[in-house]
């Protein structure tokens, strides 16, 4: 759809146009001149419109699939076949960049392909091939219809969704561990240099910024001790049984990869100014240190996380002083300054997690009565616009 | 980098749409030689407070034999004190408006204060009996003391935990969920969440109305709005047979209330929650009325309809804003 491509790439304009409107980095006169410069071909609505809009399209269709298996006599596979076309479809219709950007399409194609490889699954199923060699079948297939969603229809989920198939699918055979192992650090390699790639529409670029922490994810659950001791990936593979116990070596070799992979991405993520790689490295640090509390009982669980909570918080500051000190208030090309459009929303979320545990029942209701046990109630502060 | 961002700035600038310096700022994120941490350095501060928190309501647990009540009280109370000081000390004075704090993390270092001022009083609750058998006031206190935190030092996150800790005092803290399996106190529950929300709406107006932190009215707003539907929804699908059809008066009601109201005042997020709660409730009343192949024609027709009337409304907030 190269309509659809050019409304994607003006869209991903606006939208940083309109963020830095409401950072203060340009005035409402040149964001006009620069909407104008990139017209809006069609509209795009709220998140949650969209959620709406893909709630109440998933239980229409999903009604009038259950109708037609109510009243026909076809095979419930070739129904879901011939459904999961039919979104596809309507999928086509409702993704022209002519037509607003609602929600409509994104739960069309979400049941289109649900619906076909479901069909594919029923079917193989049907044919006595097997389970096993069904699953294998389905996982290829959802490998290439998920790659061609992304990349026909602009969904980036889909690019990470195939992606995670990928390596679903090669944890089939039982040198599945060396395969993520290899395909992650190709992937990990490889991907980067597709996030700025002009030829490119900015879905496909971001599915493959999560192709990239699926690859890592991969990699990282490859070398992770506590994933080879309880055999993880080889729980995946078609034989699950059949996987001996690690070496010695191989349990040595993991346990310096758990420590070793998270800082070179880390390292990576610094010296290249990838704020991606720096995330990804400090969530793989923070399971580094789950998988050595595992194994190695060094405090208390209060007085580690207390101390790990503080180390945290102490680590922003810091970091967040030192870079509004410094003049320009950039380090090594690192700000602490914002160039999005304030997130609101994340707040309530955080209180009602952090709620929880401090509102614990001193003691049991009385009968009858109230029962306190924390708030279960966030969004306060949520905006949108439309 | 963003290869199209690259382009558009650098036209910009040629045509002088964009000066510098912005424009060579702004290039330079776009080539993805600056990178700006902040989300990442507040994600840290939000993982650091939950982490501290949580470790001291283990804490609390292991170790209140062992220490003694008064010497746990103490400390926790003066962590709580010191993070509100430190807080107090980089944020803003008192104002009615918004106040713009620069201090990256004063506000979550504020949360976390009051957050370990609720744990504190929840602990001492727990092993003084400060309120004897009306225990559920130190909630009604915690909701006082973050409601006061909140207005003086300008912070949405701590109002939130303000109305959150009311709607517990109030009961409402018990899962709607669990209230709509019957169990005894449900109704009274029910009735305790449209008071919260009403409360919490009439919040809303008020400090929109005379202008006073009308930077809350979102807050306030959705978590009524939240409340006061998902009571009524809870009334719709309770188990009790007999009792459910009652409850879809005032839910279509009071949806449609938002439903206008968040149409004339252009709020998407409250007109989707009116629709979502309509919605729920005629999928409800469809499925007692009608039954199978029926039923669900009936209702893939009905959502459909629902998805045209959504698609319409969209339009027209658009072309009336």
């Amino acid at each position: 759809m190269a309509g659809l491509d050019a409304a994607l790439r003006a869209d991903e304009v606006r939208q940083a146009a309109r963020a830095w409107r409401d950072i203060g980095f340009i005035d409402p006169a040149t964001l006009s001149r620069i909407e104008a410069a990139y017209p809006e071909t069609r509209a795009r609505l709220a998140w949650m419109w969209k959620a709406l809009l893909f709630i109440v399209v998933t239980v229409a269709a999903n009604s009038v699939l259950g109708a037609v298996f109510m009243v026909s006599s076809e095979a419930s596979s070739t129904v879901l076949l011939v459904f999961g076309a039919g979104l596809a479809y309507a999928t086509e219709i409702f993704r022209s960049p002519l037509l607003t950007d609602n929600g409509i399409a994104a739960a069309t194609s979400f049941w289109s392909l649900a619906f076909v490889l479901a069909g594919t699954f029923l079917s193989l199923e049907r044919s006595h091939v097997g389970d096993t060699a069904a699953v294998t079948a389905v996982l290829a297939l959802a490998v290439v219809v998920l790659a061609l969603a992304c990349w026909r229809w602009g969904f980036a989920v889909y690019g990470d969704s195939s992606a995670a198939a990928a390596f679903l699918l090669l944890a089939r055979p039982t040198s599945g561990r060396a395969l993520w192992l290899l395909a992650g650090i190709a992937v990990v390699a490889i991907a980067p240099r597709l996030f700025g790639r002009v030829g490119l529409s900015p879905p496909c670029r971001t599915a493959a910024a999560g192709t990239w922490v699926v690859g890592a994810a991969a990699l990282y659950t490859s070398v992770n001790r506590y994933a080879l001791d309880h055999r993880w990936i080889e729980r995946l593979s078609v034989s699950p049984g059949t996987a001996g116990d690690p070496s010695d070596l191989a349990r040595l070799l993991s346990s310096l990869a758990t420590a070793f992979v998270p800082v070179v991405l880390l390292v990576w993520g610094l010296r290249s100014r990838r704020a991606l790689f720096l995330d990804v490295g400090v969530v793989l640090v923070a399971l580094s240190l789950v998988t050595l509390r595992a194994y190695v009982h060094i405090a208390p669980l209060w007085s580690l996380l207390t101390a790990a909570g503080l180390l945290l918080v102490g680590a922003a500051l810091g970091v967040g002083r030192s870079l509004r000190r410094v003049p320009g208030g950039e380090r090594r090309g690192f700000t602490a300054r914002s160039f999005s459009s304030p997130r609101r929303g994340l707040e309530a979320a955080a209180v009602v997690a952090a709620f929880a545990p401090a509102a614990a029942s001193p003691r049991a209701p009385e009968p009858g009565g109230f029962s306190p046990g924390g708030g279960r109630y966030g969004g306060g502060g949520a905006t949108g616009d439309f | 980098m963003n290869p199209d961002l690259v382009e558009a700035i650098g036209r910009w600038r040629r045509e002088r749409v964009v000066e510098d310096p912005p424009a060579e700022t702004l290039l330079r994120v776009a080539r993805g030689e600056l990178v700006s941490i902040e989300l990442e350095l507040k994600t840290l501060l939000y993982a650091g407070v939950l982490l501290i928190v949580t470790g001291v309501g283990l804490f609390l647990k292991e170790n209140h034999d062992r220490l003694g009540p008064v010497a746990i009280a103490s400390v926790v109370g003066a962590a709580a004190a010191a993070c509100l000081v430190y807080a107090a000390r980089r944020l803003p004075a008192f104002t009615w408006q918004a106040a713009a704090s620069e201090h990256l993390g004063a506000d979550y270092v504020l949360l976390l204060g009051v957050l370990l001022f609720g744990a504190d009083l929840g602990y001492l609750e727990a092993q003084m009996h400060l309120f004897g058998r009306e225990w559920p006031y130190h909630l009604l206190l915690l909701a006082v003391v973050a409601f006061v935190v909140a207005y003086r030092f300008d912070s949405r996150s701590v109002l939130s935990l303000a109305l959150t800790s009311f709607a517990a005092w109030r009961g409402v803290s018990v899962s709607l969920t669990l209230a709509a399996r019957g169990a005894g106190s449900a109704t009274a529950i029910r009735w305790n969440a449209i008071f919260c929300g009403a409360v919490f709406l009439a919040g809303a107006v008020g400090s929109v109305r005379w202008r006073r932190k009308s930077h809350f009215e979102g807050v306030y707003a959705t978590l009524g709005l939240l409340l006061v539907l998902g009571a009524l929804l809870s009334g719709v699908f309770q188990w009790d047979r007999s009792r459910w059809a009652i409850w879809e008066i005032p839910l279509g009601m009071a949806s449609a209330a938002v439903i206008v109201a968040a149409y004339r005042l252009r709020r998407p997020l409250d007109f989707s929650l009116g629709v979502l709660s309509a919605y729920f409730g005629l999928l409800r009343l469809l499925g007692e009325a009608i039954r199978g192949t029926t039923l669900l024609l009936v209702v893939a027709a009905s959502s459909l309809i629902v998805v045209v009337f959504l698609v319409r409304a969209q339009r027209g907030m658009r072309n009336e804003s």
